[in-house]
């Protein structure tokens, strides 16, 4: 369908591409080994599972843990007090437990499988140093073994939330139990009956005071639509100064709720299911660069914590260099800011100079408060040179300015910015192996 | 328009990639995902300014439209939440649905758009939506023309003017 042409046509052979972006069928066909999914080859300490399509963080000890707790209490719960319960009250406790204990199951295995909202990193110079970069980012919650961040935000909620009710439930009920058979064979030969429930009752016990609790920060959290990492850095409290105040928040409880817990699920960007595509420019983890900060999954390591500062500042002096260097640009720590007032604040909680006081909160990772991208950085793609006064400064300079021109490319030239794909993507392929 | 003659079937193959242009997000509203109305200038000769507009106001209204917050995203939420999220086992989210509507319009954009004037767009979900890239291409077996496409004759835009040429 040729638009018509004022000059002479240029008599060339067409060949037939295929017009889709990705096709998982191009691959295996265009090399002779085995198509690789992004997730194998993921710059970022995560383990997945199932070809991909569970996403954890690095460690998972404490999950299984929680894992283990859940059900055999539950299970204890099942077995040994629903019977006489059942029997001798209503058979509405087994169902009532029954029901939430599948709740509890289903958002913790949701919480922890799911991919909290991690950002696209670019180019493979960061990926040696830095984690990922996770969208909203609330905490890492070692119990669940993954980021809390957007995108599992509400099934954690509602995870912590169906289990304080669990836990309640299965205590106030234990505990009628052992009554109800002490007034029938005495107190200690009921505790002799059904040892179980002195199990269950205190592990139940310990778990109450904090399970509660933490129900009750998070919905204080949600009705101020803040994250655990702002609330903590005391990013828009108001002794921060008069002016401060959540530029995300929705000015009324009810809505900041409905839109935490009812808004919309975004889609995963990282699409770690998908097949590498060696041949068209596109870096394993799918596109453009990312400003650097990432969270650990690892918190009360200090080393994890070190590394991470460290690995900011490398950051800083490489976004502050001039570009136009060889390899491709490491990301710039641009803060496309909206133009509103007061929005100089979403810096601060990005800054990276800030050194977060990792002892503060070891469930936290220090590095947290970088990790929480509102508004979203700009990225660059690996081989998008900036022109030196573009170079970007560290955000925190950048408080305040709205930096509102499109970012077009200044391209070193073809064969160069061709071969530079290439490294970008041999490399990133390379450091998987680190 | 652009003298050589672009169909979307040649272009990866005898055409060479001649450089990128980036859309990037626009965020004078908040963080919803927008992308920048603002003509790059790369494309001046590529394309009319109308038509790129209108595909990123197009795109920039699908967005909107996934992240909605309104009664259906709230019924679709509180449904899910009934069901311990398994739900999301059998259907997918409408921030999906819209997401594969999206990508169906720019794979007919590309077709009808972009390709013919030597140009394509990349469906930002591929690139974390962040950005929207467009490659420009050369066409390479135009030996003859050295250059950026709207080599001399180029004016591909039909934008104003009047092909002079």
């Amino acid at each position: 369908m040729p638009p018509g042409g004022g000059g002479p046509m240029k008599d060339c052979e067409y060949s037939q591409i295929s017009t889709h972006s990705s096709s998982p069928m191009e691959s295996p066909h265009k090399k002779k080994i085995a198509a690789r999914r992004k997730w194998e080859v993921f710059p970022g300490r995560n383990k997945f599972f199932c070809n991909g399509r569970i996403m954890m963080a690095r460690q998972t000890g404490v999950f299984y843990l929680t894992l283990i707790l859940i059900l055999v209490t539950s299970g204890l719960f099942f077995a040994f007090d629903c019977p006489y319960l059942a029997v001798k009250l209503t058979p509405a406790i087994p169902v009532v437990g029954g029901i939430l204990f599948f709740f509890v199951m289903g958002t913790l295995l949701r919480t922890s499988f799911s991919d909290p909202g991690v950002l696209p990193r670019a180019t493979p110079d960061e990926a040696a140093d830095l984690e990922r970069q996770i969208e909203r980012f609330d905490h890492h919650c070692p119990w669940v073994g993954n980021c809390v961040g957007k995108r599992n935000y509400r099934f954690f909620y509602m995870f912590i939330l169906s289990l304080s009710f669990l836990t309640v439930f299965i205590f106030a009920f234990v505990i009628t139990h052992v009554i109800l058979r002490s007034q029938q064979t005495g107190f200690l030969n009921a505790l002799k009956d059904s040892p179980a429930s002195v199990l269950e009752a205190v592990v139940c016990f310990f778990s109450v005071w904090s399970i509660v609790g933490l129900s009750g920060f998070h919905t204080y959290l949600i009705s101020s639509n803040q994250t655990t990492n702002e609330d903590i850095k005391g990013s828009w409290s108001n002794k921060r100064g008069k002016e401060n105040y959540n530029p995300y928040s929705y000015g009324n409880i009810f809505t900041n709720c409905c839109v935490a817990l009812c808004g919309p699920v975004s889609p995963s960007l990282i699409d770690r299911r998908g097949y590498i595509q060696p041949d068209t420019p596109q870096p394993a983890a799918p596109s453009n660069g990312m400003s650097a900060y990432g969270a650990t999954p690892s918190q009360s390591d200090m080393c994890d914590q070190d590394q991470c500062i460290q690995s900011t500042k490398f950051v800083l002096q490489a976004a502050a260099t001039p570009l136009l260097q060889s390899e491709p640009s490491l990301t710039s720590d641009e803060l496309h800011l909206p133009g509103k007032p007061g929005l100089g604040t979403p810096c601060a909680s990005l800054t990276l100079g800030q050194p977060t006081p990792p002892s503060s909160m070891p469930n936290l990772a220090a590095e947290a408060g970088l990790t929480d991208i509102l508004p979203l950085k700009e990225e660059h793609v690996g081989h998008q040179f900036l022109t030196p006064e573009e170079a970007p400064s560290p955000p925190r300079l950048l408080a305040g300015s709205p930096l509102a021109h499109s970012r077009t490319v200044h391209v070193l030239g073809l064969a160069s910015q061709d071969s530079l794909h290439e490294d970008s993507v041999r490399g990133l392929v390379k450091l998987s192996s680190v | 328009m652009a003298t050589e003659v672009h169909n979307l079937q040649e272009l990866r193959r005898s055409a060479s990639l001649a450089t990128k242009v980036f859309i990037q997000r626009d965020y004078s509203d908040g963080t919803i995902c927008q992308f920048q109305t603002k003509f790059p200038p790369e494309l001046d000769s590529r394309i009319e300014r109308q038509l790129f507009e209108e595909t990123v106001k197009t795109l920039n209204s699908f967005y909107a439209e996934a992240e909605k917050i309104g009664g259906s995203s709230y019924l679709e939420g509180c449904l899910a939440c009934a069901t311990a999220y398994f739900i999301f086992l059998c259907m997918e989210t409408h921030y999906e649905k819209v997401l594969k509507k999206i990508s169906r319009y720019i794979q007919e954009q590309n077709e009808k758009v972009f390709a013919p004037r030597g140009l394509l767009l990349t469906d930002p979900v591929e690139r974390g939506m962040r950005v929207i890239e467009i490659a420009i291409y050369e066409d390479r077996c135009s030996s003859g023309s050295s250059s950026s496409g709207s080599s001399g004759s180029g004016s591909s835009a039909g934008g104003g003017g009047a092909g002079a040429r």
